[in-house]
């Protein structure tokens, strides 16, 4: 079995099994889960990532607004028997 | 192909609505797995872990060029951890040959919620144009996004 991880601007965002990203040894696979179980916990408002380092930085939540729209079941069914 | 996507249908259509977030992924792994009879299978099935508090940020959390290739694919993601305090995630959607970026179903049946419980936020998925996957979340106050989870992609040509 593979393992992988993906970091993105320094930060380290998943680690996963099989290939889904960048392989790392199931060493490190183990030792970023361990490192992640040991997550401190922020307060509200705030959260912690998780730097390519394996050490932990505070960080405000930024905020958004989710503007993506979701789809009916009946609009999905409908959309499904076109393609069929 | 068509039959494979109306069994597909019709495995979806028994499961919209459903209230039950642990059925839900359960009754449709089986269904994918019971697909047979054609040249489409399993492209993925994989346990992701995703490290940081990621909320109100894209964060890819799978990347395959496969999916570039394929004409369709379904993804299901479910949460497989064991703290019972946190809500199972779970999505899914499906793309067409029309377009790879015509995603023509998308659950976001519930949320992600802290070890605490007290908090949550909404999030799902989209594949960009490269093939990645990528988890959208947004929390008004924190995002927690807890694993493991597995991953599973059927699709096919």
């Amino acid at each position: 079995m593979g393992y992988y991880k993906i970091v993105s601007d320094g930060y380290l965002y998943v680690v996963g099994t099989g290939n889904g990203g960048t392989p790392i040894s199931e060493d490190e696979y183990n030792k970023v889960l361990q490192v992640i179980a040991g997550r401190p916990t922020a307060d509200i408002g705030y959260e912690y990532w998780l730097r390519e380092d394996l050490t932990w930085e505070l960080v405000e939540v930024p905020i958004v607004d989710p503007t993506d729209e979701e789809i009916s079941g009946e609009e999905l069914l409908t959309m499904i028997k076109e393609v069929l | 192909m068509d039959a494979n996507l109306a069994s597909i249908a019709n495995a979806i259509r028994g499961k919209i609505g459903a209230t039950s977030a642990l059925s839900f992924p359960t009754d449709f792994v089986s269904a994918l797995e019971s697909i047979a009879d054609c040249n489409e299978g399993i492209v993925a099935d994989t346990t992701i872990t995703v490290a940081s508090t990621i909320s109100n940020i894209p964060t890819t959390v799978y990347t395959d060029p496969i999916l570039k290739t394929l004409d369709w694919y379904l993804i299901c993601m479910y949460y497989i951890g064991s703290d019972t305090t946190s809500s199972m995630t779970l999505e899914l959607f499906a793309c067409t040959d029309i377009s790879r970026s015509a995603i023509i179903y998308r659950n976001n049946s519930g949320t992600i919620k802290s070890s605490s419980g007290s908090s949550g936020s909404n999030a799902y998925l989209v594949v960009d144009d490269a093939g990645n996957i990528v988890i959208k979340a947004y929390s008004s106050t924190e995002g927690l996004i807890v694993g493991p989870y597995r991953l599973l992609i059927l699709g096919g040509i």
